[in-house]
């Protein structure tokens, strides 16, 4: 495949122009732990009674049967095929499909067989990012059923749960997990990698958005196209995806900006739906694309090569008010940015394992506010500021 | 076990039960069974099985053991790769690997070497679509009309030890196909 698109291929800095005139981007993005990181997401992975794990997939159930049920009532259909097509909201930009319609098979032209999608994520004012790609997820089934079409991807799908075959939808052989991006070689950074157009199948393009030095801002749309097929399937058959956009460069490294979910089902009886394309989360992505993503950073293409890194968010809130966050942990008074109340939602981007700061008694994590009145700010909180979930 | 009761058991759960499930217990349960591993290579040897069939017999074979065996005729193994991949007894086409890419069942004839060059060149003409499954899997792969003589001249070509650009226009593919039949039936395989 490599020689394939070697074509067909353009650079994702394609304006590199606009980034000349940006401030020096923050190049040196929060890396999560890759060891310990990765042993927690094995383990979230791996644990199908875990909570949130099971949460989340009940959730994800509800929503798959709600749309289901909404496409077997008559009555519903008109209201269905209305959403079926929208724009959603998350808290750094808004979703929207430029395309979203069944395929049939090639052989009669009749049996719907998958989906034809082209996605956009525009950023709003609140993102601050040189560099903005799109990543997905995805679980294929037939007979009710996970399939994994190439030993690669089944090698780096989850083998437990409701979500089993779920994985990072890249080719095999890809090194990076950015979706549109080409197999890539080694010394690539996310960011490097260059990517196949979006009037290619399977391309898309990078985002960003910022204000440059001279204050003028820079914005350009994420975008893919993608068109999901199993053919033929039968009965309980479906493509299930969550796509999310990150900050791989850019005063927000590592943010995560909102994942949306789409793909299409058949019932028992094997009548096809097409499910709404709808907000899946407002922030961090789900921990079904988190342990997915973890299990991406921890295996190799077949031939060896090591994955590039994939950083990963995790939702949190603030436990208590007048939580402070600081630009620089050492000079923690001096350098403090703002205070937050209880329960704001951040999103925890980095731990700082290999941060000197977090070598003694107080441990910080880098986060992003991802709503209120201090929305997109980063910076360093205490780790005893941040809870798991809303505290009383 | 029978013979009959393994091309049976074949013919009922095809490539993607037997290959492309998360787990391998299909498999397993064919392997645990007494004298599985005979009636297996007797299906694939039964010229009266269809080509499905024995192609998945010797898919499993090559599953389950060093590749290429030694007690069966390479060209034998050859002929019934290849005639599975004309059946589409892969069930989608991802298995051979993308346009470009050799995947595990094109490996598994590359190992036979020159014996899969025969079947290949009678594959030369057949033009059935060969549809690809997943997702960015599905969508380049099927973006190209991939058909079974690109398969083929791919794996002739690797065989040679040259490699076929898959462009996207079946137009010039076709042209690369009629040059390399030209060279290996001037050169010899």
């Amino acid at each position: 495949m490599r020689a394939a698109y070697s074509a067909r291929v353009e650079r994702s800095r394609a304006e590199p122009e606009a980034l000349k005139l940006a401030p020096a981007p923050t190049t040196q993005r929060p890396v999560l732990p890759a060891g310990p990181l990765a042993a927690s997401l094995f383990a979230l992975q791996r644990a199908a009674g875990n909570r949130a794990t099971a949460e989340l997939v009940r959730d994800i159930q509800a929503r798959e049967q709600r749309v289901a049920s909404a496409a077997d009532r008559p009555g519903l259909r008109i209201l269905d095929q209305l959403r079926i097509q929208r724009s959603v909201a998350s808290w750094a930009g808004e979703w929207d499909t430029l395309r979203y319609k069944t395929t049939k098979d090639a052989a009669t032209g009749k049996v719907p067989v998958g989906v034809d999608i082209a996605i956009e994520f525009r950023p709003s004012d609140k993102v601050d990012a040189t560099g903005i790609g799109i990543i997905q997820g995805v679980i294929s089934a037939d007979k009710g059923a996970p399939i994994a079409v190439n030993p690669e991807t089944g090698a780096r799908s989850l083998t437990k749960g409701a979500m089993k075959g779920f994985h990072i939808d890249q080719l095999p052989g890809f090194i990076n997990p950015l979706y549109p991006t080409t197999a890539g070689k080694a010394g690539d950074e996310l960011g490097t990698t260059p990517v196949l157009p979006m009037k290619t199948p399977g391309g898309g393009r990078h985002g960003w958005r910022f204000v440059d030095k001279k204050g003028t801002e820079q914005k350009l749309s994420a975008q893919m196209n993608d068109l999901p097929t199993l053919d033929p399937h039968g009965a309980n058959a479906k493509q299930v995806f969550e796509t999310t956009a990150m900050a791989f460069s850019g005063h927000q490294a590592g943010t995560y900006y909102g994942s949306v979910t789409w793909g299409w089902r058949t019932n028992a009886k094997g009548k096809f739906s097409r499910l709404p394309f709808a907000l899946l989360s407002n922030d961090a992505p789900t921990e079904t694309l988190a342990a997915a993503g973890g299990l991406w950073n921890a295996t190799k293409t077949a031939a060896g090569t090591a994955h590039l890194h994939l950083p990963m968010a995790f939702g949190r809130w603030t436990s208590r008010d007048d939580s402070a966050i600081v630009k620089n942990p050492v000079k923690a008074i001096d350098t403090e940015l703002a205070k937050v109340v209880k329960n704001t939602r951040v999103e925890l981007t980095s731990r700082g394992a290999a941060e000197k700061f977090n070598k003694g008694k107080d441990k910080w994590s880098k986060i992003t506010v991802t709503e209120g009145p201090h929305i997109g700010l980063v910076g360093w909180t205490l780790r005893g500021n941040l809870a798991d979930k809303k505290v009383p | 076990m029978s013979k009959e009761s393994v091309a049976r058991t074949l013919e009922r759960l095809g490539y993607v039960e037997l290959f492309l499930r998360m787990d391998h217990g299909a498999r397993r349960k064919i392997w645990s069974m007494p004298g599985a591993e005979s009636d297996v290579a007797s299906v694939l040897r039964d010229e009266g099985a269809s080509s499905v069939v024995r192609f998945l017999a010797a898919a499993l074979l090559a599953d389950h053991h060093k590749w290429p065996p030694k007690d069966l005729p390479a060209d034998l193994l050859a002929r019934v790769y290849v005639d599975g991949l004309r059946a589409n007894a892969s069930q989608m086409a991802n298995p051979w690997g993308l346009p470009g890419d050799l995947g595990p069942l094109s490996q598994q004839v590359l190992a036979l070497g020159k014996a899969a060059t025969d079947p290949l060149l009678d594959a030369l003409d057949d033009a059935t679509a060969m549809t690809y499954s997943g997702s960015r899997d599905a969508t380049i792969g099927n973006s190209y009309h991939w058909r079974v003589k690109d398969q083929a001249a791919s794996l002739l070509a690797a065989l040679r030890r040259e490699k076929l650009e898959p462009d996207t226009n079946p137009k010039k593919r076709d042209a690369a196909i009629a040059a390399l039949r030209a060279h290996v039936q001037k050169d010899g395989p």
